[in-house]
């Protein structure tokens, strides 16, 4: 361990309660105060993008859905759509609204998942089992439309593999109705609890500036009084039929502090903004095919023929997802990055830890709601000679002209 | 009690029953290893787990008398776990056209599935042309061994 | 010489008494909290199979951690905690070393297992311990004020109305202060009621006050490095405190005893005032315990320090001076 005398470094991770996933992270502590904080991410590298380019775009979408264990249908609509722009795919209107509704259950699990683990960081155990508990019932509607609770393998390239029928709509109907009962229930013990205000309103406050500055995605910037929600800005799926207005903390308090409150304000009433959409769907559900094409050949023949590179984009619960794929003629795709959500914005972490309260840690830790799995990339660790080495960006920069430079040869 | 909203949740929580299913038994028994021998025995039963949708996508079943070794299931599986297996090559007496009955070798190709890989996407089962394989209902897998017998279906 | 075999006796049966009653109470404690989360909750008798497992385990002293001083803290905080039990009256029986303390000797009593904690974590020489430690030296400071209010004016009262002894255990169990007191006094009363309602937890080191162990954001804090053998005899000193703690609060505040309304005597008087003790100990540790620890949010040690010196401190003064009118407006009975 370090030095005992002040300023003393605590280092939390990579493995600590407090963090359901490996990240590391460093703080200069003097007192209870945070001096500087630091982070190194790349405990979880797992190498799927390499997994990735010795299979087909068909076996990659079930892979892309084992990147993380919430988003179950964020990574694999991203990519989809990025094979799908590649092979020009025209995707369904059902499928489309099928791909929209999982979606928002995604949403409303995630969210209330997020809600309990936020309550869990500020020792409210109580609230982490309700919110927890709550959770359930979008986990059994997801389970009822696709079969599982957690990998809903549901999405395939130019559709859906499972239609709703009718006769899910009422269970789906009856689990809405359960949650706009207890929307309220929600927002009153999140948000009027005495002892959650004073934690969190003013802890790791990010400014308007500086979330934009940090290019943050989703619930994050959001709170910090951006309008960026892919859903409003590039619709795509069904969200282009939808009215779809992002979630500002100015639907419960009057002004925009940025702070954890501010985040849990915004991630409390977009699980309401979901029942609305699922509602919505419901309603207007086109009829029709739910697959461009039934016969997985045929979207491996598409694939084969396609060529061309493309950004398959999705607004995940944390923010905008992004997968670039690349592809030459040939079943395997020759590129595929993925960039989740919290890729974006971790990188406010050293600039909203600091000045903080050693107790508040963990919740500002969570409040951007990290996703590490998903955004573990470049490590590359010599086991040989049993060091790790991080690449710098100077580093990465000149490897990536290097990689160009050849494959413009 | 107005600021601490949880309070009264907590007094109407404390009455009502607990939302566990007490799966696999109510009580934990004294030995976990000698309770599951009783209950593959029969004399103990065990609380059932909550019940499966009707598309779940559990342990792969695999019927091999269907399957024609066609390796379709090959091309879509993400993870690699199913391979083709080539049986060992059986004499097989063939008519041809004109009645001439002959002795041939002939190899039966099948496929084998490793459990322990599978991520039960259940592409597999949806390709399937003969419906050789299909998702069962099985999701209790846990093993020490993932070349066990039960985590291989062949 | 009999003295101390009736006091070695005494403590004997006490401690066995004490962590017996104080584990159960852990169990009780454990099972209602998950009825009001919604879970099952582990069997009653958990803690001790928890305490009997630890006790197998193996001993860890990290290599940073100053070894005496690392081993020697629980023993000191079981130790001591005992120690508190042996100035206690239970019920109608007498404190065992009642003639050699009274209730100012327990208000130092009590800092011993905290402090023992505290070096304890600072021995252990991990940042989290180091952190966990500070914060708990900041906790006590800051409970013992309200604490020691609420002792002092009790103590003062009785004073006030001539009792005799003011500041001996037995006389604060066996005339309860409710009695001497008039309207005024027993608004104070019902004040420090609520005062010692939120020390309880803060001496416990309970959620909402439990900024020292943390578990978020300190692993553990002051315990993140004891294990085995030694985690088990903090979790023992912890049941034992329990006990104590909570009996201190109701001989200061709920004193009454069950055998004068039931005309009962000798030993049957002693064993109903025992179970009746006994049962006001489980109904102060589900208040104070359980149900507060459960509806709320852990504090900031800075808000624990706000809540104990400002508000409770505050509510503590506003007693004495409702005291003080009362005591010129109704002359002691008795």
């Amino acid at each position: 361990m370090t030095a005992k005398k002040v300023p003393y470094i605590v280092p939390v991770g990579p493995i600590h309660p407090a963090l359901k996933e490996p990240v590391h992270i460093e703080l200069t502590v003097s007192g209870e105060e945070v001096i500087s904080a630091d982070f190194t991410p790349g405990q979880t590298h797992r190498g799927i993008e390499w997994m990735g380019l010795s299979r087909n775009p068909v076996q990659i979408v079930h892979l892309t859905d084992r990147i993380c264990g919430i988003c179950g249908v964020t990574h694999s609509l991203a990519f989809a759509r990025a094979v799908e722009q590649i092979a020009d795919i025209t995707v369904p209107e059902r499928a489309d609204y099928v791909r929209t509704i999982i979606a928002e259950f995604e949403r409303i699990q995630s969210h209330l998942l997020w809600a309990g683990v936020a309550a869990h960081e500020l020792g409210f155990d109580t609230l982490f089992y309700l919110a927890w508990r709550v959770r359930e019932g979008a986990m059994d509607a997801i389970e009822l439309i696709s079969g599982n609770r957690v990998n809903y393998d549901i999405i395939q390239i130019g559709g859906v593999r499972r239609d709703i029928t009718e006769d899910q709509f009422e269970p789906i109907r009856r689990c809405l109705a359960n949650y706009k009962d207890l929307f309220g229930k929600l927002k009153m013990l999140f948000l009027e609890d005495a002892v959650i205000n004073s934690r969190c309103k003013g802890a790791g406050r990010l400014s308007f500036e500086k979330a934009m500055a940090y290019s943050t995605v989703g619930p994050t910037a959001r709170a910090s009084g951006c309008t960026a929600d892919l859903r409003a800005d590039y619709p795509y799926a069904a969200y282009g039929d939808l009215n779809v207005k992002p979630v500002l903390p100015t639907v419960y308090s009057n002004d925009i502090n940025g702070d954890t409150y501010d985040r849990i304000v915004v991630r409390i009433f977009e699980i309401a903004q979901s029942i609305e959409i699922i509602e919505e769907c419901l309603a207007n559900m086109p009829v029709g095919r739910i697959l461009w094409e039934e016969k997985v050949a045929g979207i491996l023949a598409a694939c084969k023929k396609a060529k061309g590179e493309a950004v398959g984009l999705h607004e995940a619960p944390r923010g905008e997802c992004l997968h670039y794929v690349a592809m030459d003629l040939a079943e395997i795709p020759i590129a595929w990055k993925v960039k989740a959500s919290s890729y974006s914005n971790l990188h406010v972490w050293p600039l909203i830890l600091k000045g903080a309260q050693l107790a508040d840690i963990p919740i500002i830790v969570a409040s951007i709601d990290p996703c590490l799995s998903c955004t573990d990339r470049v490590v590359v660790t010599d086991a040989a000679a049993g060091r790790t080495k991080i690449f710098t960006k100077e580093e990465l920069t000149r490897l990536s002209y290097e990689k160009t430079r050849r494959l413009m040869q | 009690m107005a600021k601490l909203p949880m309070f009264r949740e907590i007094l109407g929580q404390s009455v009502k029953k607990p939302v566990t299913n007490l799966f696999p038994t109510i009580r934990m028994p004294k030995s976990i290893t000698r309770f599951f021998r009783s209950v593959t025995e029969g004399k103990a039963e065990i609380v059932p787990p909550v019940a499966t949708p009707p598309v779940f996508r559990g342990k792969i079943v695999y019927d091999r008398t269907a399957c024609n070794g066609c390796g379709l299931c090959l091309k879509v599986c993400p993870t690699h776990a199913i391979e083709q297996v080539a049986y060992p090559p059986m004499t097989v007496t063939v008519t041809d056209e004109k009645g001439n009955v002959t002795e041939k070798l002939k190899t039966e190709k099948r496929i084998r599935i490793y459990i322990a890989s599978c991520v039960f996407c259940g592409q597999c089962s949806d390709i399937c042309t003969k419906g050789a394989v299909a998702m069962g209902n099985e999701f209790l897998l846990a093993t020490e061994d993932r070349f066990a017998e039960e985590q291989i279906a062949e | 010489m009999s003295v101390f075999f009736a006091a070695l006796g005494g403590t004997i049966l006490l401690a066995s008494f004490a962590i017996g009653f104080g584990l159960l109470l852990t169990g009780i404690d454990r099972r209602v909290a998950a009825r009001m989360q919604a879970r099952v909750g582990p069997p009653l008798l958990q803690p001790f199979t928890d305490v009997r497992k630890l006790f197998a385990k193996q001993n860890i002293i990290p290599a940073n951690a100053i070894p005496w001083l690392f081993n020697a803290m629980p023993i000191i905080a079981l130790a001591s905690s005992i120690a508190i039990l042996l100035y206690l009256p239970f019920g109608s029986f007498a404190p065992v070393l009642g003639a050699f303390g009274d209730v100012i000797l327990v208000l130092y009593l009590l800092i011993i297992p905290s402090l023992a904690l505290v070096l304890g974590g600072f021995a252990s020489g991990s940042p989290y311990a180091t952190v966990g430690a500070q914060r708990e030296m900041v906790s006590m400071i800051a409970y013992e004020l309200p604490l020691a209010v609420t002792v002092i004016s009790i103590a003062w009262r009785l004073h006030a109305a001539h009792v005799a002894e003011p500041f001996s255990m037995l006389t604060l169990m066996q005339t309860p202060v409710w009695d001497v007191v008039g309207p005024l006094g027993s608004t104070a009363l019902l004040i420090l009621l609520v005062v010692m309602a939120w020390v309880t937890p803060g001496e416990l080191s309970k959620i909402p006050f439990d900024s020292p162990e943390a578990e978020t954001e300190l692993a553990g804090g002051i315990l993140a490095e004891y294990s085995g053998r030694n985690l088990g005899l903090f979790a023992l000193a912890q049941a034992v405190k329990t006990v104590a703690v909570a009996a201190f609060g109701i001989i200061l505040l709920l004193p009454w005893n069950l055998s004068p309304f039931l005309g009962l005597t000798m030993v049957a008087a002693g064993i109903a005032d025992l179970v009746f003790f006994a049962l006001k100990v489980l109904f102060v540790v589900s208040i104070s315990v359980t149900v507060v620890r459960m509806m709320m949010a852990r504090f900031r040690i800075t808000q624990v320090v706000g809540l104990y010196w400002l508000v409770l401190g505050g509510l503590g003064a506003l007693a004495i001076f409702l005291l003080m009118a009362d005591t010129s407006y109704v002359p002691g009975m008795i």
